[in-house]
Formats: C-alpha cells, structure tokens, sequence
C-alpha cells in the first residue's frame, strides 16, 4: 500500500497544550480506540476472547485496565472502550479486535470520533472540579477508576491513569473546540 | 446631640479584629475616607462619625446601619462604578479594600436633603396595600402611567446597564461533612468532624470564621473567644481532609444531599486578577450537613426605630468588640432579654455612656441587675417609646412601667427583642418551624435526610451550649459516614444568662414604628392590614410586602407575625410563619450562568472543514450545535443570492464539495439488524442487498414524520444509517429506546459513529471525475461497479479508509464519502486542489437547500412534527407488508383525511417576484381569514437554474391543483402574491442527471 498523503489534524486548538507546576495538559492526538459493545449473551465469551488475545480481564463497571501495549475501560452496560497507541501503517486495532472477538459484539472504531487529552498535577482534581459533577477525591476516585459523566455540556469518559493524578479524557471531536474553551478558563489560575 | 463628646474618636483602641496598623482609602458619596484593614464598609463609615447612609425604600427616610450581618436592611449602596456598578449591596458585608467607592442611593439630589422624603409626610397614603387600592383604573392608564410612573420611584439602586466585565465559573465538591457557619458551634463541629477523619467542609459567609465569638466579650478554656477561633481555625487549616470556605454563603439546600454556596472570590478586591472569578458558584454533595448559621436579632417595634443611631444590641457589640468602632458616644440599651447585661459590659469597656438599660420585663433578673450595677448603669423597667431626632437619633423617649415618662440624651439606641435562629435552610425542603415558646423562638421542625441543626441555630443560645451541640452533631455527622468518634472534648466556655420574655411592640408610639426596615413596613401596616382582613400570614406579606425586600423580611418576619397574633388574639403557632426560599441572601445571576454566557452559553461542534472553510472567508449558520458553513462568498459578489447562485450553478454544471458531517450517523450491528430497522423504518430494509442504499422515513408512535435519512447495508448484519443534521441525537435516542426498551430480545447493538467520520458531499456532472484523482487506483468507480444508490469501502489518498456511498440530494451524478475525521481537514484541501481544473466549489446550506427545493425534496421545514408520509407524497414508502413504529396512529382518520394540505411546488405568477416561507395560502379572492386558510409555505429559493424564485408548500388537495393560481398571503412580511401551483420537482423529472 502506498503512504497516506493526507496530514492528519489534531481535534483541539493550538496551545491546548498546558504546563504549570501544579498542572499540565497534554493532547493524545495518536490513540486508536474501538468501541466493543457485547451481543445478548456473549459477554463472558467475550471477556474469554479477550482475556486470551491480550492476556485482560474485561474491567467491571468504572473500571480502566490495561497493559503498557492496550487498556480497556467500562464505558456502559457490556460496552468498553479498546485504547491502543496508533501505529501508523502497523496493526490496525480494529481489525485485531474483529479477528479476537470474531462476531462475539459489534465493533466500532472511535479513533477519529474522540478527542482525547490527559490532565496531570496537584492541581488537576480543582481545576476538573470546576466542570465534572463526580467527585474526583483520593478517597473515592483512584487510578484505575474510570467514569461517563460530563463537563460544560459535553459528554466525556474520563479514567485515572496513575496516582500524581493524571487523568486521561475523551470527548466528541466536533466539541474539542468548545471544552478546550473551558477548560483553559477553568486551569487559568493554576498557570504560573 | 449636643454635648454629647464629639471630641472622642469613634475609634477605639486595641482588639483582634482590625489592623491599626494598615489603613485602607475609600469614598463614599464622593467624601474621601480612611478605614483600617479588617474594617467593613459599615464599620469604616462609623469609625468616621457616617450614621445616615441611605435613604428608605418607600418613605425615603435616612437610615443608618442596624446590623453587622448579611440580614442588614437599611445600609444598601452602590458599591463600585461603571460596568462593575453593583447596587444594593449590603455595607454590613461589604469588605473594606483600598479605593473603594461606594455611594448612596435611592436619594436626590443628596443623602442629607432627599426630596422624595416628601413621601414621609404623605405616609398616610402610602399605606399597605396602597397600590392595590390606588392603581386600579382605568385599565388603560396601568401601562401608560401607573407602571411607569411605579418603576421611576420604586427599587433602591441602580442596575450597571452594562456588560458585566468579570467572569464566573461554577464548581462541584464532594464531603462526608458540610458544616455551614463557622461560629463556636460550627468551629466545634468541624473540628470534631475533621479529627475523626471525615472529609469536611466548612463554610462561612463572612471573611473571617468565628461568628458570634469575634463579636461577643467571651472565654473559652481561659482564652478569649477570639484566640480559641483562630486556634481552632489554625487547626483545622492544618487537616488535609478539612476545605475551609470563607466568604462563602450556603444559600440553598436541593434534593439528594445537594447544596449550593456562592464564594466571592474577588469581591473583596477593587477589580479580580485576570486569572480569578469575581465570584464562585459551588454544587456542593454532602452526605451529612451541619446547619451552624447562628442567629438574627430582632428589633423592638417602637417609635422612630428607624432613626440612623438605632442599632441590634448584638451590632453594638460586634463593632465594639470586632472592628473596635464606638457606635455613639451616649446610649440608651432597650432589650427583654438578659443580653441587655452584655451590651452595657461592652459599653461600659469601650468608655461610651450608659444612659440607662430599658428592660422591657416587668422585673430584671437579679444577676443583670448586678452587672448594672457594677457599670453604673440605672435600668428601667418600660419602654423605649419613641426615638427622636430630625436625621438621627437625639434622645429616646422613655416610658417606664411606674413612673414618669422622661427624655434621655442619647445619640444610641441598642435594641434587642431576642434573637431569631437562622434555620431559613432546613425549611428549604419544605420543612416547618416550630415554635418554642420557652426560647420565644422557632426552630427547626421536620429537617432534610441526613442535616444537624447546631448552635445558635438550634436554639442554643449560649457559648456552652453551642460549643456542646457542635460536637455533638460534628460526632453524629461523622459517625453516620462511617468514623469513629470517641467523646469529643467541649471546653469550658464562660456562663452566661439567657432569660427572654417576649416582647415586640410599643403599642402607643407617637412616630412610625418600622417592622420592615428594607420595605418600609411600619406596625400600622399590620393593622391596617388585619383590619382589612389579610389575617392570614401569607396574606399580610403580600398585602403589606413584609419580608418581601432582599432580605426575605430576617428582621422582620416574626415581629411582624407576632405583632399580628397580637392583634387577631391568636398564638404564635396558630398564626404560623412563611416560608423562606433559596436563596438565603441575594446571588448574582452571572453566578447561576458561570462560564456559560456569550458564545459560551452552549457549546459549538465544528464540523471537520472548518478551519479551511474560515480560510476561505465563509459564512457560518448555526444547525443546532453545530456551525456549518451556509455560502462561500467571493470577491466582487454583492450579496448572499449571487454567491449561493454561483455555487448552485458550479454543482449543476461542474462540480461543488459540502461538508456534511453533522448528518447524524448510526452505526447498526448484529444478527437482528435488519430485523430493527424493518420495525423502525416505514419501508423494507431487510431486502436492502448488501453494498446498496436506500432512502427511509422514521415514524414517531403517533404515526408522524420523525425524520428521514438513508440506509445503508454495509455488511450482512451491519448497517450504517444517517438522520438529519437537526434530529441525530432524537433519532439515536428513538432507536436505543427500541434496543434496550421495547425489544430488548433483537440481538442488534446502535453506536453513534456521526464524530468518527468526515463526510462531504462531491456532486455535480463531474463529480466521478474528482474522485477518480483521489480514491486509490485499486478501487472501480465506474458506473457498473458503482450505481446510483451503491455503497462501498475503499482506500484513499495512499490507504487512508473511507467509505464512499453513491447518493444525492442535489439531483445531481453525486457521491458523499467519508474518511476518518482526522483527515478530514487535509482532505477537504485536496479536493479543492485536485479539482480545480474541473471547476470545483465549495457550497454551503444554502445552496443545498437551493438545490434540494428545486428537486422538490422535504427537509426540516417539511418534517416539522406536524406532517404525514402522505401529507408529503411519501405514502409510496409505508409497506404494508410489515409492521413498524407509527403504523398504526398513521391511518388514524385525522391523518388520513383528504383535506389536510399535501406537498406541493409554487413559483410566482409574475416571476420577478420572491416568495416568502410561512406564506398562507388563499384561493384567489376570498378573504384572509383563518377560515379560508389552504396551507402554507414552507421552503423557498431563488432558483437560478430556472431563473425565478420557487417555492415548496403544504395546500389542500395541493398535487390535483397543479397550473391553478392561489394567493400566498404574509402578513407578517406584508407580502400578498399570486403563485401558480407547480408538479414537483422543478428540475430533472426523469433524474438523467442523477444516473448519468
């Protein structure tokens, strides 16, 4: 196959990115992600499949698990979410998954429907406060944790990753713009 | 008020409170003055000797501070100028910083000399329900005079008229423990809260925790009052699972354990830094809360009680003990409670004369009587009858139980009718006071799950008892979110009495006795009011406006009540109490908005071309959320008409690119695929062949229109569907309410896939040959291997996935291809640059609508919830070989009925003329009456294809009508036109075009 011509184009504005001592905003603009959602039925063979292909127990309701090569995360009811770093050229995910699962759910490639940042500091958990009405506390919310929610009107995922914390959020790409919009005002009095 | 030492400060000095050290610059109607940090406006202006410093609602009285708290009614100013002009704030609350500006208002041309305190003189007019009975015809002059003439003179201060030049923003928290007031109870609950672990809030309206114990001469454990708050708040800084909100009001108590607070970050400032909200909205979820909101103190109802001079006894207090300001030189002390022994200790201390202490019982307990002693201060047992003095007050009138009645000099009048508990927030969820007649107060009744009511709010009204029902409930709170609490310790507070009896009134004063400061609510009020029969609570507030001001009537609403049980001969409890509402104190609306206002008010979705379609200077129209590109306009186009002309004609004879990715795409997967979409379609989609597309209408139940869009089979069991721009998400929802609702037994799952892809529409006669320059060479186009209405994946731009799908709404050879958003960008400029040669445009919704009017085609305008598959001459498509959703409601005899209006074309009799869109139709010569209504227009455009104006419409009987002429009457626009009645559709009967 010949290469792909065509640039490809990151779903939030330049300057999106973000750095300060107790905050730091990254774009994950190279992930592939692929919705799985279960037919009736077919949701323990599935974790069966999965746990086989790539060594994974499917995560339980607000639950993220991966390895350093893919994670799943709990999106719905025998929904998840395959995240993976996007290999140009290399394995395409999507067809990985449709070859492990073979017919056991549908799969839906979201790669290009989601735009995904990760936010990351000692400040993150007060500047998502500002948005996210789930509470986002040590206590309650740990790495690992993964929830559906919202902020600014704008439907998202998001999932602690580790414990400084970093959180990793996905949201529709047409409303990249948009949430980028509020979360610069929302993280501005944690710039240095 | 002669005589009275001028010549002492106002100031005193020592104390905790304030910073002598740190003097701060303000003004106040234009006068330069000089307060010190710590200061509120309030006590700054009587540190300056400032006692008139508004003028009243109604009556325009001058009016002086009566509180030291958010309840204040009286001192209202403008604080600020220009666009932060924010009126009716509260001088009591208002943080002194450096250059504050501040001014009176409600007064002309000055405080001093106000010439609308005429309205005092005319008081007997003004009286309750003086609207109601003035105002009431003729009805005509409501609008013309009375209103105006009611908005001129009504409302205290001046509204900015301005945008607002600060932000907002909301936030959400979380705790096991919101405890809401920071006074001796709520310190104690917190700090036993906090130690056990559970995560706790605490919350403050004022700067500075401690409430009553910054205000009152007290000891805790062998420290002062003061030094035990700061200690505790020290502490309770130092627990990292304790948030301290200062300046932060608990407004409103909501379902589930929600609460919300305001915090004026910035308030405090004389502008907030770029990176601060002036103010911050909090939703805060709190398994337990402690209601710690301390208590109210209530005025006696007597004779000028308004006057500038006439302060709560607790007031008194607080600016002596807090901000160290003496409030007057000589005071007289009105209570009927043992409270009076602690405002003479504190007069006394502060070196201002005691004329006397009034006690308004009968006999004065022997304790208070040996504190007065000790200060030297005579008590009289009676009444303060009236005060007197033109702007403040001069002397009191005193009226003792035995004895002569007899004037003393005094420019302070510290009045005290006991205190209220503040429990407005567990009434919030509908809970009722009940009244407690030992403590002549109301408490909370029936409260919301999981809320503690503690401290002055609770009726505990002293130091002890607060500090006692703090930890107890800090402990309660922490044990039923699950810590453990062993007995807290409470230490040891200094006694004190709390001997009340009720007293509310003098009934014989010679000048008005105000109830209501803020709404000019006077005792006659009241009567008048019971006179006229508006006995019941409810019906005095309206009929008076009691506790209708900003305040919600907090120093007024239980004298006011039980100056009513007085005269109705009921008690308290019979007479009952309203019911106050969130919020507890005045919010700004920006608050309620945040970052929401603007643009901002929702958010934008920008479809993949976007940033290109800027570049190429396009207007944008907004589609729901969406911000689509509706024409491209070029240099040396004059207008919208010449530049969507221009794209219609380049689509009809060249080729033209839209981007319509926000069509809504519905990704349909499994086994019984096809078995879904059968019941949700009108037609048959189980016969769709793999790799074709199919036009489909969805009904709604009631056997309406839902939407239209197409199908395509892309799989055995996969189907990708598309839906209007306007009705994505409606549809999605339709169709999970199907999956997971009515027929959870179809193995299918529905996922939205309208983000993932970037689809633009490529049509027009050279259409394929654009494609052909893109799409990878493995892949055949060709007509034989790819028809009208055939759908297929394949490669692009050097192996980039796309699906490409035969369609047209244009009427032209059209395809609409879709690549992975991210591309979407780059690809849309290749396209352009690919096409050049062939003459390639970009067109917008406007030449799409064009375009789609002139091959007669329903989109939103026809699919408007009000219109059948019939009205639309679609019944082609209701199979009747199977059944769906909305079959059987569409052969219901209303929507079958021949006479409703069907689709139909129009162009103008004369054909210069343009058509207008909500045009009514008429037969020529009748009346326009809604009697003779045939229908309306629904879209139109100027074809310029065929070079006038055409018009898609619903008309009676419309396809039978064909060549008949009707009037298309707007009243709106003013606009009456005869138009022909045309078969649809305008252009390509056949559809050559769309095969060839």
């Amino acid at each position: 196959m010949a290469d792909i011509t065509l640039a490809a184009h990151s779903a939030f504005p330049v300057g999106m990115k973000l750095r300060s001592k107790s905050v730091a905003i990254e774009v994950c603009d190279d992930l592939a992600i692929v919705g799985l959602t279960a037919y009736r039925g077919t949701a323990d063979a599935l974790a069966g499949a999965i746990a086989e292909r790539f060594s994974i127990a499917l995560p339980s309701p607000g639950k993220r698990v991966g390895t350093d090569r893919i994670s799943f995360m709990w999106t719905g009811c025998h929904q998840w979410l395959a995240i993976a770093a996007r290999a140009e050229g290399g394995l395409d995910l999507e067809a990985e998954l449709a070859a492990a699962t073979a017919g056991l759910c549908s799969i839906v490639d979201h790669a290009d429907a989601r735009a995904v940042l990760t936010i990351a500091g000692s400040d993150a958990r007060a500047v998502l406060a500002k948005g996210l009405p789930i509470d986002l506390d040590e206590r309650v919310f740990k790495p690992g944790d993964a929830a559906v929610t919202h902020a600014n009107h704008i439907g998202l995922t998001i999932a602690q990753l580790d414990a400084t914390p970093t959180y990793e959020i996905s949201i529709p790409r047409s409303l990249a713009s948009s949430f980028a919009d509020w979360l610069r005002h929302a993280a501005t009095e944690f710039l240095d | 008020m002669s005589g009275l030492g001028e010549t002492k400060p106002f100031r005193l000095p020592g104390g905790s409170g304030i910073d002598h050290t740190k003097r701060i610059d303000f003004t106040f109607d234009g006068v330069n003055y000089t307060g010190l940090a710590g200061d509120t406006l309030a006590s700054a202006l009587l540190a300056n000797g400032v006692r008139i410093v508004a003028r009243s609602f109604k009556y325009h009285r001058p009016r002086g501070v009566l509180t030291a708290g958010s309840e204040e009614p009286n001192a209202l100013v403008e604080l600020r100028t220009g666009a932060r002009r924010e009126p009716n704030t509260r001088a009591t609350t208002t943080e002194l910083h450096d250059g504050l500006c501040a001014s009176s208002q409600n007064r002309w041309p000055s405080l001093k000399f106000d010439i609308l305190a005429v309205n005092n003189l005319l008081a007997p007019v003004f009286v309750a329900g003086f609207y109601y009975k003035t105002f009431m015809w003729p009805a005509a002059f409501w609008e013309r005079l009375y209103e105006p003439l009611i908005r001129r003179a009504a409302g205290l201060g001046r509204g900015a008229d301005l945008a607002d030049p600060d932000s907002y923003e909301k936030a959400n928290v979380f705790c096991d423990v919101l405890v809401i007031g920071g006074g001796a109870a709520g310190l104690m609950a917190a700090l036993v809260a906090g130690r056990a672990g559970a995560r706790v809030i605490l919350a403050d309206e004022d700067f500075l925790f401690g409430g009553r114990l910054l205000a009152d001469h007290k000891s805790i454990g062998g420290e002062s009052a003061a030094q035990w708050a700061a200690q505790a708040v020290a502490e309770l800084d130092q627990l990292p699972n304790v948030t301290l909100l200062a300046r932060t009001t608990v407004f409103g108590v909501y379902d589930g354990g929600t609460y919300a607070a305001i915090e004026r970050v910035s308030d405090h400032l004389a502008s907030p830094p770029v990176h601060l909200p002036r103010q911050r909205l909090w939703r805060i979820a709190a398994k337990q809360s402690i209601v710690a909101a301390g208590g109210t103190e209530r005025p006696i109802v007597f004779g000028n009680n308004d006057r500038p001079g006439v302060m709560l006894a607790g007031a008194v207090r607080t600016y002596i003990n807090r901000y160290r300001v003496a409030p007057g030189k000589r005071a007289v002390v009105f209570a009927n409670n043992d409270d009076g022994a602690a405002t003479i200790i504190d007069l006394t201390r502060a070196d201002i004369d005691v004329a006397a202490l009034v006690d308004a019982r009968r006999t004065t307990p022997a304790e208070i009587r040996a504190i007065a002693a000790t200060c030297g201060v005579r008590i009289v047992n009676g009444v303060v009858r009236d005060a007197e003095g033109r702007h403040a007050v001069g002397r009191a009138q005193i009226v003792p139980y035995d004895g002569t009645p007899f004037t003393e000099q005094c420019d302070l009048i510290a009045m005290s009718a006991g205190w209220n508990p503040n429990i407005q927030l567990t009434t919030h969820l509908n809970g009722r006071p009940v009244w407690d007649e030992a403590r002549v107060a109301f408490l909370a009744g029936n409260r919301p799950p999981g809320m503690h009511v503690a401290g002055t709010a609770a009726g505990d009204f002293s130091l002890s008892a607060c500090l006692a029902s703090g930890a107890r409930t800090g402990a309660a709170a922490a044990i039923a979110t699950g810590f453990d609490v062993t007995a807290p310790e409470v230490p040891r507070a200094s006694e004190e009495a709390t001997q009340i009896t009720p007293f509310w009134q003098v009934e014989d004063a010679r000048h008005k006795a105000f109830v209501d400061f803020q709404n000019d609510v006077a005792r006659s009020d009241i009567v008048l009011a019971e006179r006229e029969g508006f006995r019941a609570v409810e019906h005095l507030k309206r009929y008076t406006t009691l506790g209708m001001a900003t305040d919600q009537g907090k120093t007024a609403n239980v004298s006011g009540l039980a100056i009513l049980a007085t005269l109705t001969g009921k008690s308290i409890p019979e007479t009952g109490i309203t019911t106050a509402r969130p919020p507890y104190t005045p919010v700004a609306l920006g608050a309620f908005a945040g970052h929401h206002r603007g643009k901002a008010f929702k958010p934008t979705r920008l479809p993949p071309s976007y940033a290109w379609a800027k570049e190429q200077g396009a207007e944008f129209v907004e589609a729901g959320l969406w911000l689509r590109p509706s024409y491209f306009p070029r240099d040396g186009e004059i207008d919208w008409l010449q530049s969507v002309s221009r794209e219609v004609e380049a689509v009809r004879n060249a080729v033209g690119i839209c981007d319509v990715s926000s069509l809504g795409k519905i990704d349909v997967q499994g086994p019984d695929a096809a078995e879904l979409l059968d019941r949700l379609y009108t037609s048959s989609m189980k016969a769709l062949k793999t790799g074709r597309v199919r036009y489909g209408c969805m009904l709604r139940e009631d056997g309406m229109v839902m939407d239209d869009g197409t199908v395509a089979r892309i799989g055995e069991h996969h189907y990708v569907v598309t839906t209007t721009t306007a009705n994505a998400a409606k549809v999605y929802q339709h169709m999970q309410l199907a999956v997971q609702w009515l027929w959870p037994e179809l193995d299918v799952n529905v996922v939205s896939a309208t983000e993932q892809w970037a689809q633009y529409a490529i049509a027009g006669p050279r259409s394929r040959a654009l494609l052909q320059r893109i799409v990878d060479p493995s892949h055949d186009i060709s007509d034989a291997a790819f028809p009208h209405m055939q759908a297929g994946a394949l490669t692009v731009c050097g192996g980039v996935k796309a699906r490409l799908y035969r369609l047209s709404f244009s009427g032209e050879h059209a395809y609409e291809i879709g690549v992975p958003a991210r591309y979407g960008d780059a690809f849309v400029r290749r396209l352009m640059q690919a096409g050049e040669d062939l003459g390639v445009v970009a067109y917008g919704t406007e030449a799409l609508g064009v375009m789609r009017i002139e091959k007669g085609h329903v989109s939103g305008p026809e699919l408007n919830g009000t219109t059948t598959m019939r009205d639309l001459g679609l019944d082609g498509m209701m199979s009747t070989k199977k059944d769906y959703i909305g079959r059987v409601l569409a052969d219901r005899p209303g929507l079958t009925d021949p006479l409703r209006p069907k689709l139909i074309g129009f162009r103008p009799s004369e054909r210069t003329k343009r058509l207008r869109a909500g045009a009514h139709f008429l037969p020529r010569g009748a009346a326009a009456t809604a009697a003779n209504d045939q229908g309306y227009m629904t879209s139109v455009a100027y074809s310029p294809s065929l070079g006038h104006w055409i018009g898609l419409g619903l008309l009676i009987d419309g396809p039978s009508r064909v060549g008949e002429v009707v009037r298309a009457h707007d009243p709106v626009r003013g606009d009456d036109t005869l138009v022909e009645v045309c078969a649809l559709p305008f252009i390509d009967p056949q559809g050559e075009r769309l095969r060839g």
